[in-house]
């Protein structure tokens, strides 16, 4: 009966792997993706865990600093505009200058211009 | 007159025509004549095409000079045991664990090496993928992950491929130590592939350098298939909410936690889990502007063209045309094929298990190759749902994918290295 410890043996012994043999081809190959696939498993779901700590550890700072960076992000929108309006009002009449110079005779109505 | 005449017969027989035709050259003429039709195939790739030219383009160009007779740029043989005790130059009881010593390799190199052959000891000695990574840890933004931390399982399901690969290879007669070079391609990570090789089984350096990079080159070709026979319409449709934000205390622990636990677990993945967290540390921090922004452009551009012309180099006609190279080549689809799969499946299982929160179209990004199997899987989502945006979401199993695939080198490393 092949046990525990032949298989280990056989795995941890690679240097007297016989490709040509069909059964230690499926067995060390076998064996190799299964350890392997777990390892990988095992050390990014330890990573998961980890992280999934940092989320419980910092997710109050998070909340904290996305509270603040809100307010500064809505007083900075507010701040610019003011200056926008005056910047957009230049450019569109720019355009339209440009537009006009190019067809003789027509004329251009704004009729609304709203922000993306 | 008979002098000159001598002179030129004889300036002749140097030339490389003469030497390409010559009956004692070990490498016959049509030899030359299909690595020269395989090496303006890659440059069309990277030049017409524009696929991975940073990478093929130095690959092509290190096979050109690698298959012109007479100008000896490299001598792959200084890197192999044989040369040594064939020609009587170490004795059998100078041999450490039963390997030439490097000091005598790296000797050899530079009393007798040609270019090539000095920087091909940054490949031999393990320098180029571990400064490789630092560059790209350097460059990539793990937030996606730290936010989104299930997606690490995405990128774990993506190894699959690579020990199917192994698997294969040993059925088709391949060493266990070849098995594992070869099995890595399916991690579609270059530098981890060149890092595994060049430790497991030098002598395939090449043609599984060739096959890793251009199949990375050929994802946005051969991952939609998969993701559309694997993924219902409902599915590729799913529309993902948005990431929270991560702080930069989470940002800076994140590389020295992993680089911890990784090497910890898997010390062989440490020259380049390391690296790559170095890198991603010298970014994160905001107090190494310096030392990032020199990873990110400087060291890794000079260290991708040391990297590409050396490895190309040993793609040379007598190594390359063999029936193993179109084994590797076949391998390495079917590893990426598979990774691809695995990576889609486990997105599948997450999907329903989250109640059908995550698009398992992400899961195909977890084979590596950032960022273009992301970008695969934004793309392939918008033809479903223009106002559908993964790419974010895609960069979370990418990222992990680089993580999976350095542990994966990591077990062949540690069962065969």
């Amino acid at each position: 009966m092949f046990g525990i410890e032949d298989f280990t043996k056989k795995i941890v012994d690679f240097q007297n792997f016989d490709p040509s043999q069909l059964s230690d081809a499926l067995l060390f190959g076998g064996a190799i993706l299964l350890i392997g696939m777990l390892t990988v498993f095992s050390v990014l779901i330890i990573l998961w865990l980890c992280l999934t700590l940092f989320k419980l550890c910092f997710s109050k700072k998070t909340k904290s600093e996305k509270a603040n960076s809100s307010v500064s992000e809505v007083q900075i929108q507010q701040a610019q505009s003011k200056s926008d309006d005056k910047e957009i009002v230049a450019v569109i009449a720019a355009a339209i200058a440009a537009a006009e110079s190019e067809t003789d005779g027509l004329k251009f109505r704004v009729v609304s211009f709203r922000r993306k | 007159m008979n002098e000159l005449l001598i002179a030129i017969e004889d300036f002749l027989k140097t030339t490389g025509i003469a030497q390409m035709f010559s009956s004692s050259s070990d490498t016959a003429w049509w030899q030359y004549l299909i690595m020269y039709v395989i090496i303006g195939t890659l440059f069309y790739l990277a030049i017409v095409k524009k696929y991975e030219p940073l990478l093929l383009m130095p690959i092509a160009f290190g096979m050109l000079l690698a298959n012109l007779p007479g100008a000896e740029l490299i001598h792959l043989e200084y890197f192999f045991d044989e040369y040594y005790l064939e020609n009587g130059i170490i004795a059998t009881e100078e041999l450490v664990n039963g390997h030439v010593p490097m000091s005598r390799m790296i000797e050899e190199v530079i009393n007798n090496g040609g270019l090539v052959d000095i920087l091909y000891l940054g490949v031999k000695l393990g320098v180029y993928p571990s400064l490789i990574f630092l560059g790209v840890g350097a460059m990539t933004d793990f937030s996606p992950l730290i936010s989104n931390p299930k997606s690490l399982l995405m990128g774990a399901g993506a190894q699959l491929g690579v020990f199917v690969a192994f698997f294969a290879a040993l059925f088709l007669g391949f060493t266990p130590a070849e098995a594992g070079a070869i099995g890595i391609i399916g991690g579609a990570d270059g530098p981890t592939a060149i890092l595994v090789t060049k430790e497991l089984a030098p002598q395939l350096l090449g043609a599984i350098a060739i096959a890793a990079y251009s199949y990375m080159a050929l994802i946005p070709i051969i991952q939609p298939p998969f993701m559309r026979l694997l993924t219902t319409e409902k599915e590729r449709t799913i529309k993902m909410t948005n990431l929270r934000p991560v702080s930069k205390l989470e940002k800076v622990l994140f590389p020295i936690v992993v680089t911890f636990i990784v090497c910890l677990i898997v010390p062989a993945a440490a020259p380049l889990v390391g690296f790559l967290m170095l890198g991603n540390l010298f970014n994160v921090s905001g107090v190494a502007d310096r030392l990032s922004k020199t990873a990110q452009n400087e060291l890794i551009n000079i260290v991708t063209i040391c990297l590409g012309v050396s490895v190309g180099a040993t793609a040379n006609a007598q190594n390359f045309l063999k029936l193993e190279t179109l084994y590797i080549i076949a391998l390495g689809l079917c590893a990426f094929c598979v990774s691809t799969c695995g990576g889609l499946i486990t997105g599948k299982i997450m999907c329903k298990l989250t109640g059908g929160k995550i698009n398992p179209l992400i899961g195909s990004a977890g084979v590596s190759a950032v960022p273009m199997a992301a970008r695969v899987s934004q793309d392939v989502g918008r033809e479903y749902d223009p106002s559908n945006f993964l790419l974010m979401h895609a960069m979370g199993p990418n990222v992990a994918g680089v993580i999976g695939s350095a542990v994966a080198a990591g077990v062949f490393l540690s069962f065969f290295g």
